[in-house]
């Protein structure tokens, strides 16, 4: 059981530091990316200041709803960074056929499937949020 | 002249065959205002905002939106990626006729499902008011939506031609979709954003391409905003003859 978890722990570093290094290569594709990510990030804080600028939430304060909003972007974009590029992937690939080269493999294909090479605009935009979550958790 | 109208009842009957699409469509303009409804119906208003007031803009915004909004950067990155486009650069057809006769059918075909509960939210939000004013505001907002279509379509149309040099397209279909949903007013009405704002965005094409319909038919309308909006379709449409010019030159080169 422990090899076994080893071997995929391994295995998904290997995957990821590829990812990560394709990402750092292509830095005109991963700026675009990044703002792209961001632009999200900064509509849900802007969205919300405004929310609370016109409405108080009864039994919340204000930073309680902050450290809300910060948690679920932290969450939010740590699961687009291990599982979107697997969601939107798979599918096509069934379609296509090219899914046949994951099932060749010596590996859990579902295993291979979600855990793709991640984006790492995601998990910067995941960085972002906890570093905004540190700042919200000091102030309040 | 004759190619288009076929086209266009072709992709009527086309788009009225698959209903689940419609029906998908009509809805999805629906769940944001929904969600932030259910959300802000828990919270307690501190500035002067109804709740009440909310209501009746979010249920226009949901009615108004599918018919205001166009989509039709996706499809131009689809074309251009997968090389289809190459069908409309060797046949004697204008990809951007087709691609706005393809969304008007589309419009259209969302405006007759739509009608009966446009009609019903118009009886609502103009009872009470002089038969020649409600004739001359539903005249108005007529013509607005029109122009919404428009001016929403060539900005849409504008951002699909970055797909000829970007490869990474979804990153700038985002900005496209957070700044237009955001700055024209679905995610949030103007009333939420400070004075400053709303001055500064008069004057830039958003607050005419998705939500003007419904600011009109609440009986917030100003003569000088159509002057605005023409400007903005004028300055749009140009900026396509420019950009397009310049994508295909690019596309053929790459091409060789």
């Amino acid at each position: 059981m422990l090899i076994q978890f080893k071997k995929y722990l391994r295995l998904f570093w290997a995957v990821q530091s590829a990812g990560i290094a394709k990402d750092i290569q292509l830095r005109g594709n991963f700026t675009m990316t990044l703002i792209g990510s961001l632009c999200y990030f900064y509509l849900h804080l802007i969205s919300f200041k405004l929310i609370i600028s016109r409405f108080r939430f009864p039994g919340w304060e204000t930073g309680q709803l902050w450290i809300l909003l910060f948690t679920f972007e932290i969450f939010t974009y740590l699961a687009f960074f291990f599982f979107w590029r697997g969601l939107q992937h798979t599918p096509k690939e069934i379609g296509t056929g090219t899914f046949d080269v994951l099932l060749s493999k010596p590996f859990s294909s579902r295993f291979l499937a979600f855990f793709r090479n991640c984006s790492l605009h995601n998990l910067a935009s995941a960085i972002f949020g906890a570093i905004y979550l540190v700042f919200a958790l000091v102030q309040y | 002249m004759k190619k288009y109208l076929t086209l266009f009842s072709q992709r009527l009957s086309e788009y009225s065959t698959y209903r689940m699409r419609l029906f998908v469509t009509i809805l999805q303009g629906f769940i944001t205002p929904l969600f932030l409804l259910l959300v802000l119906s828990l919270a307690t208003p501190t500035g002067g905002t109804s709740v009440s007031g909310l209501i009746s803009y979010f249920l226009l915004v949901g009615l108004i939106y599918p018919l205001t909004r166009s989509r039709v950067n996706e499809f131009i990155e689809e074309q251009t990626t997968s090389g289809e486009i190459n069908n409309f650069l060797v046949k004697p057809i204008s990809f951007y006729k087709y691609l706005l006769v393809d969304d008007l059918s589309w419009k259209i075909l969302n405006l007759l499902t739509l009608a009966p509960f446009i009609f019903i939210a118009c009886i609502f939000l103009l009872w009470g008011n002089s038969p020649d004013y409600n004739l001359a505001i539903l005249g108005i907002s007529v013509v607005t939506t029109a122009i919404s279509f428009l001016v929403s379509f060539n900005f849409s149309y504008l951002v699909g031609l970055f797909s000829f040099w970007l490869d990474e397209f979804w990153a700038i279909n985002n900005v496209k979709l957070v700044t237009v949903t955001f700055l024209g007013g679905v995610v949030l009405p103007y009333s939420f954003f400070p004075d400053w704002s709303n001055q500064l965005l008069k004057y830039s094409p958003f607050p005419y391409m998705l939500t003007w319909p419904v600011r009109v038919l609440r009986g917030q309308f100003e003569p000088i905003e159509i002057i605005i909006s023409l400007f903005w379709y004028a300055v749009l449409g140009l900026s396509i003859k420019v950009l397009q010019k310049m994508a295909i030159s690019k596309y053929s080169h790459t091409a060789s």
